[in-house]
């Protein structure tokens, strides 16, 4: 798999590289439109990450180059702009993804996973976990073959669970992902604790074995190890 | 008081002051004149009646003339005086100007008195002194006339841009548009004020660009200082306290980014022009924002109530309400005590947001301020009151706070 990150802050373009290179991506790193022109014209990604506010110009332009050149490859949007405009405009020129800034690592790592498994299956593809397997378009969970009934939450959290395995997500970016973006501005993420139990027993009940463990004072770790 | 006010009462006290001596200095210059004249009149009239004596006509006619002899001669010259004789007709004294005069007459001393009846004189002065005041009193009263019209006709255009004033905003761009007036004080006040309001205009806008763009140059740094440390979340440190460290800078660094969202959203509510005119219902909004808090909601064992009938749709930003919206449900919940409750009401185009709470410790229309919050809501950010309110005013919302019965409740109206 082949990833353009295009994003002129170096130091936010490098983190999103340290995390990605974890999944065993190949990566490029393009710092302005010119350099990310001369990416795509050379490589075939399987997805751009693409900044709009660019210091030569918005980056919104590369979108329909890419469509053009590479129809197979997804393009997930990145903007400080969080400007409704900005997100339309996105989508209808083909973008597949927009993610506002500041965002978790672990949020982009998923979507960047889910567009991925759209763009190149269909959506059809099962996330299989040891026994577990997701069906990622059906929203269907099975436990060693036998189906498990989620609920929409606890299907999101598994689901972004085995997307960043052995990842510390933090409670924020699992109540982000889960319950929309400003759900973590207010009060404490206490109630994040609950799902979390409901969603380890009804595995555990299942027949799956414990993966999720707790990072005291920050959040979740789904590990096999 | 009102300076037209003001000017008038001071024109009457002191045209008061003026007119009350010169009346009397009238009265007095009058009586003094008419004096003259009778005294004149009865100098003629003695020697008129002296001519005729001499000619040998007897001439006694009381009590205006009376002539008599006397002896032994002594005296001689004239007097006049004033003087009251009791009058028979009129049953009691009436005043005379009477003149007195010794004179030889045929050899034989003859006292000679003539009077003329001040009574009609006494008719005149009243007369006069009426005359008087009728025409004082409409001078004044013409004079006031007068007054008031002019100041009215001056203090027009100053009302008029006292009402201006009273309405200006600084928010708003439109300009200070002042009527002049034709006097030169108040025109220059009138350039003063547009100078003052158009430079507090740019110094508003400036602060409020400063925000804006201090929120928006400060959204890179912050994702840069976030995803550093969902880096370093990742290591594995045999150090608990480390963990401990990161993880509160990663929770702050999350609160910062909220505070950021929340001031550039403020800032985005000062042009409105941005959040295009929609229909939407209350209830479907409120059931998705309560979605979200669903989790909190659990945790802190609160018990939720919604009562909805005959849902309207209202109009405004669907977005901006989802905002709205979502701040009234949080502020219920992250304000809310443990095992409270919360009930929300719909009804028509008001919803109404109850809640248990902590009484408040100052008046609620503060928390509609930027930064204000009770010492209890922790890690609020006191912005969410804030935003509510300032979307309520831009589409006209009515919005009502108050504490009763142990419950924080909150009534938006929308239009």
């Amino acid at each position: 798999m082949k990833i353009l990150i295009v994003e002129d802050e170096p130091a936010l373009s490098d983190s999103i590289k340290d995390y990605l290179s974890g999944e065993g991506y190949h990566i490029d790193c393009a710092f302005d439109c010119r350099l990310a022109e001369e990416y795509i014209a050379v490589n075939a990604y399987d997805c751009i990450l693409l900044d709009l506010m660019l210091p030569d110009g918005n980056g919104l332009h590369l979108i329909g180059s890419v469509k053009h050149a590479q129809a197979g490859c997804g393009i997930i949007v990145i903007s400080a702009k969080n400007s409704l405009d900005d997100r339309i405009t996105g989508l209808d020129l083909g973008a597949d993804d927009y993610l506002s800034k500041p965002f978790h690592l672990s949020e982009l790592n998923s979507r960047l996973k889910s567009v991925i498994r759209r763009r190149h299956f269909g959506g059809k593809d099962d996330l299989v976990f040891n026994e577990i397997t997701l069906d990622t378009d059906k929203r269907e969970v099975k436990i060693k073959n036998e189906p498990l009934e989620l609920t929409r939450r606890e299907f999101d959290m598994l689901l972004f669970f085995l997307t960043n395995q052995e990842r510390v997500l933090t409670k924020e970016a699992i109540t982000e992902h889960v319950w929309g973006d400003d759900s973590s501005s207010y009060g404490n993420l206490d109630f994040v604790y609950t799902h979390i139990k409901n969603l380890r027993k009804k595995l555990t009940d299942a027949g799956a074995k414990d993966y999720i463990r707790s990072v005291y004072g920050v959040g979740y770790k789904f590990s096999g190890k | 008081m009102k300076l037209v006010q003001k000017i008038t009462r001071n024109f009457i006290i002191n045209s008061a002051v003026l007119i009350i001596p010169a009346i009397l200095a009238a009265y007095m210059a009058v009586s003094f004149i008419i004096k003259y004249e009778i005294d004149e009149k009865l100098l003629a009239s003695e020697s008129d009646i002296l001519g005729k004596i001499e000619t040998g006509v007897k001439i006694n006619y009381p009590p205006f003339i009376e002539i008599e002899e006397i002896s032994p001669a002594g005296r001689s010259g004239y007097s006049i005086s004033d003087t009251l004789l009791y009058s028979a007709k009129e049953k009691e004294d009436e005043p005379y100007r009477q003149l007195v005069s010794y004179r030889m007459i045929g050899g034989i001393p003859h006292r000679i008195i003539i009077r003329s009846s001040l009574i009609e004189n006494e008719d005149l002065m009243l007369m006069l002194t009426v005359i008087f005041v009728i025409i004082f009193a409409m001078i004044m009263l013409l004079l006031f006339v007068i007054n008031k019209k002019t100041a009215e006709k001056i203090f027009g255009p100053f009302y008029q841009n006292l009402r201006q004033l009273t309405s200006f905003s600084l928010r708003g761009n439109s300009k200070l548009d002042l009527q002049p007036s034709g006097i030169d004080e108040f025109n220059e006040l009138n350039e003063s004020l547009r100078v003052l309001s158009e430079k507090a205009q740019k110094e508003y806008n400036l602060l409020k660009e400063f925000t804006g763009d201090l929120s928006h140059e400060l959204q890179t740094p912050v994702a840069v200082i976030k995803s550093k440390l969902e880096l370093l979340l990742q290591k594995d440190f045999r150090d608990d306290e480390i963990v401990f460290y990161l993880a509160e800078a990663y929770r702050n660094t999350n609160r910062m980014d909220s505070l950021n969202k929340s001031l550039i959203l403020l800032a985005k509510l000062e042009s409105p022009d941005m959040f295009p005119a929609e229909q939407f219902l209350i209830n479907e909004i409120t059931e998705k924002m309560l979605g979200i808090y669903s989790g909190i909601i659990e945790e802190k064992d609160i018990k939720l109530s919604v009562r909805t009938d005959s849902p309207v749709p209202v109009s405004g930003n669907h977005s901006l309400a989802e905002i709205l919206i979502g701040n009234l449900v949080s502020n219920a919940v992250v304000h809310n005590i443990k095992g409270g409750q919360i009930e929300i009401n719909i009804s028509g185009g008001v919803l109404t947001v109850s809640n248990t709470g902590n009484p408040p410790q100052e008046g609620t229309e503060l928390y509609f301020g930027r930064f204000k919050k009770s010492a209890s809501s922790g890690s609020s950010l006191g912005l969410g009151l804030a935003i509510v309110s300032k979307i309520c005013g831009l589409f006209g919302y009515e919005i009502e706070y108050h504490y009763s019965d142990g419950m924080h409740i909150i009534e938006i109206h929308f239009k």
